[in-house]
């Protein structure tokens, strides 16, 4: 155990859970987005996180559990655009379907949340160990 | 009667060394909080304390376990808890409540050593 790891695995939550707010970010302002580089209309994204493995430094500590969290991958979803009809819009088909996003605004919206809370439990984890830290300090006094 | 003056206070870093742990490991508990199957992980540390205040040394040649530098703070992975869809088992209000607990546990035990130096203090002055 060394004196700031505490501070490393929360502050590496926090960086995920802001990778993820970010990307759900990307998710709602791209709900309307027909046309993209790869062509089509927007995929929506979704991120997967894994543990930070064990250090070769560390592998005789046996009381070592992880260094915190790190985000693995982004995937596309791969779920079927949603079809509005709508022959006035530019990249409507010969029968007047446009293809729409496959966001969900209130999936993203929940995914929001999760990611905010998750966010606010790493910020109290890293402040009780700013509390620990300094009462560490304080020992003898 | 100790044979160490600082017999108490080595008894207390026991306790404090497994709650700083303890702490490092909650906090990585609530850093994957979103992690798929990941399972949480726990510090048995009041029966460490436990352990090292029951044990009696009758004879000088008994080690006592608190002063001595091979105890082991013993770190498992909770497994009997429920078990969301994505085979994650942290479950956040306890993670933050054992989290809180721990931080008023460690408060007390460098208010215990304070005061235990206090007393030594006192003891060393001759009351002046």
């Amino acid at each position: 155990m060394g004196f700031f790891r505490s501070m490393d695995i929360s502050a590496s939550a926090l960086t995920a859970e802001r990778f993820r707010l970010d990307v759900i970010a990307e998710n709602i302002a791209n709900m309307n987005t027909t046309r993209t580089a790869e062509g089509g209309p927007y995929r929506r994204k979704t991120v997967s996180f894994e543990q930070i493995q064990k250090p070769f430094s560390e592998y005789l500590d046996t009381s070592f559990r992880g260094n915190g969290v790190r985000v693995s991958a982004v995937h596309e979803d791969p779920s079927p655009f949603k079809l509005v009809y709508d022959p006035n819009h530019p990249d409507a088909n010969e029968e007047g379907y446009v293809e729409m996003p496959n966001v969900d605004i209130v999936t993203e919206m929940i995914d929001m949340i999760s990611a905010s809370r998750a966010y606010e439990a790493n910020v109290t984890a890293l402040n009780a160990y700013k509390n620990i830290a300094m009462r560490a300090l304080e020992i003898g006094k | 009667m100790a044979n160490n003056i600082f017999s108490h206070i080595d008894k207390f870093k026991v306790g404090l060394d497994a709650s700083w742990l303890r702490n490092e490991i909650l906090a990585n508990n609530i850093a994957n909080v979103d992690t798929p199957n990941f399972k949480r992980s726990d510090v048995r540390f009041s029966k460490i304390l436990e352990d090292s205040i029951s044990m009696k040394t009758t004879r000088d040649k008994h080690i006592n376990p608190a002063s001595s530098s091979n105890y082991s703070v013993e770190v498992y992975e909770d497994s009997n808890t429920n078990v969301r869809m994505d085979g994650n088992n942290v479950d956040i209000e306890r993670e933050m409540n054992e989290l809180a607990k721990n931080a008023i546990w460690y408060n007390y035990l460098t208010h215990m050593v304070t005061k235990e130096i206090k007393l030594l203090d006192l003891a060393i002055n001759g009351g002046r």
